[in-house]
């Protein structure tokens, strides 16, 4: 009676159980559970029978022969060794030149923000009038410029002292006697200081053009400045002769006109602050040096054309090498007034920067999941 | 010398100790392997990845069992075989197929010629048994059947518990015995279990 009630309690024994008990890795009571349930049930007798038999044949099969022996060699360790030594090595400069282009980055965008934040201003929209942004721009401007080191700020030193286009005009407007009488000390001493000047023109050139690449507006005021010294020079050179003086006089004046047009266009968003109008005592021969090359650059159809009636040897000179010099420039200024100020240094450098540090992030988080 | 002391020299970069570590282990790690595989080339190239991890690996073993250790970089790196081998695709049904089980490939030198042929069609029904198994199954069976180790040491060699250990065992021991009984007539006869006929269509 209790062997049956215990019998249809327990009914069958599970897979799992059998499975156990067949490894004999059952307790005491589960042994005697299982046996007392087998003699009375033949299906989980035949269910162990036939679990029994699996096993016993999986047990049966023969290991199979080792192919070949897997011992190690000296070079599968080496290699490996060497060239996870060399993985790691590499990543560690890379995570270095990463640090340090993020770090240089920072630099880089902490003062750009500062400088604009001390400027009080952020850039100007273009549609914002044209003398409250030129100030703005003018200092943006400067700041590439200020990476040019000395010969660009020489440059712009020389053209800050010379005079305000004005009085140039006015100049311009008068004979070449007129013009020498308006300063008469400063008429002498370019004399004895011309030959001095014209050595400084050869020179000049380059680095004029320099000053005319990186700054906008220093190349807007060697425009506007352009004609009058050239017209000075003239009307020194020709002291002499002054019939022939004052037609080329009055063709400097056409010549300024021109000048002044372009340079109008390329100034009307950059008023000229710097354009102090008190000329420093910086040596007014050098500023002259620089006027007759720049106005052969703007001027060169004119000037170029009739260099023989030159009396001096310095137009021709230096206009000659310049012939080519006005479309250069035609197209210097132009790539200047459809680029906004956008582009500085600055941003050129914030962007590269920014770019290498993505370009070796990207690196050495690759190179450190694989090594 | 002592297996711990083999394994503090190899840990220390000797590798004639590995060496010996590994002449002494490479007979049951490529034996699991191809069971696991069931595929001579595929279980060689896996048991020699396995003991170039093991190498690599050494600084982390922290004593127990050298054994199991070992034998579970070698499973892990049949999973990750078996797992490459499914993304190529290259499951087709040449791969599923068990190779069979040349006479020289068995490594019982007693058994005669007819002995060694038959047990060869033996291990053939088997193993292809054992490729219908969901991996987990196929290794615990092969462990436990195959290799006769301990329920702790599977338990130890497959990271998981002993009760896991025995309901994978079960299940993969009953879908193995199906596959026998249905598979009788290419068992040799003195295989073959006596009234298995009636036994698999009773199991349907």
């Amino acid at each position: 009676m209790y062997g049956r009630a215990k019998n249809r309690r327990e009914r069958h024994i599970d897979t799992e159980l059998l499975s156990t008990y067949l490894d004999g890795q059952v307790t005491p009571q589960e042994r005697g559970q299982v046996e007392q349930h087998l003699r009375a049930c033949a299906g989980c007798a035949d269910e162990l029978r036939t679990l029994r038999y699996a096993t016993a044949l999986l047990a049966s099969i023969p290991p199979v022969r080792v192919p070949r022996a897997f011992t190690l060699s000296e070079a599968d360790i080496g290699r490996t060794y060497t060239t996870r030594k060399r993985t790691r090595r590499l990543s560690f400069y890379l995570q270095g030149a990463t640090a340090m282009v993020a770090a240089l980055l920072v630099v880089v965008v902490v003062g750009d923000v500062f400088m604009f934040s001390g400027s009080g201003r952020l850039p100007a929209p273009t549609s914002a009038p044209a003398s409250a942004p030129a100030t703005v721009r003018e200092r943006v401007v400067l700041e590439t410029v200020v990476v040019e080191a000395e010969k660009v700020a020489a440059g712009a030193e020389l053209m800050r002292a010379a005079p305000p286009p004005e009085a140039f005009e006015e100049a311009a407007a008068m004979p070449a006697e007129a013009a020498a009488l308006q300063e008469p000390g400063d008429a002498v001493s370019k004399d004895a200081s011309f030959e001095g000047a014209v050595e400084d023109v050869v020179a000049m050139p380059v680095e004029a053009e320099i000053a005319a690449v990186e700054a906008p507006e220093a190349e807007a005021e060697m425009q506007a400045l352009a004609v009058t010294p050239e017209e000075r020079v003239l009307g020194i050179g020709g002291g002499g002769e002054p019939e022939t003086a004052e037609p080329l006089a009055m063709k400097a004046v056409d010549t300024q006109e021109l000048a002044r047009e372009d340079a109008v266009s390329a100034a009307t968003e950059q008023a000229q602050p710097r354009a102090t109008p008190a000329p420093q005592p910086t040596p007014e021969p050098m500023a002259v040096a620089i006027a007759p090359t720049v106005a052969a650059e703007t001027a060169a159809p004119q000037t170029a054309s009739q260099p023989t009636a030159e009396p001096q040897p310095l137009a021709p000179e230096t206009a000659a090498p310049e012939t080519a010099a006005p479309k250069t420039v035609a197209e210097l200024l132009a790539r200047l007034e459809q680029s906004p100020s956008f582009w500085t240094a600055t941003r050129v450098a914030e962007f590269s920067l920014g770019g290498l540090f993505l370009v070796l992030l990207g690196l050495a988080l690759w190179l450190r999941q694989r090594g | 010398m002592d297996e711990s002391a083999l394994v503090a020299a190899a840990q220390r970069g000797e590798l004639p100790a590995f060496n010996q570590l590994v002449m002494h282990y490479q007979g049951l790690a490529f034996n699991v392997a191809y069971r696991i595989m069931g595929d001579p080339d595929a279980a060689s190239d896996t048991t020699q990845d396995a003991f170039l991890k093991a190498y690599r690996a050494l600084g982390g073993y922290r004593g127990g069992s050298f054994k199991a250790w070992l034998l579970r970089i070698v499973t892990n790196t049949c999973y990750d075989a078996l797992r490459a081998r499914k993304r190529r695709q290259a499951d087709s049904l040449d791969d599923l197929a068990v190779a069979p089980e040349h006479a020289w490939q068995l490594a019982d030198g007693h058994a005669g010629p007819e002995e060694q042929v038959l047990r060869g069609e033996l291990g053939q029904v088997i193993q292809a048994g054992i490729a219908q198994l969901p991996e987990d199954q196929r290794t615990v069976l092969v462990l436990a059947d195959v290799q006769g180790m301990s329920y702790q040491e599977v338990a130890e060699v497959m990271g998981c518990s002993l009760g896991t250990v025995k309901s994978r065992l079960s299940r993969g021991r009953a879908k193995l015995r199906d596959h026998l009984l249905q598979q009788q007539e290419l068992l040799p006869s003195r295989y073959r279990l006596e009234n298995a006929g009636q036994q698999a269509e009773a199991r349907g």
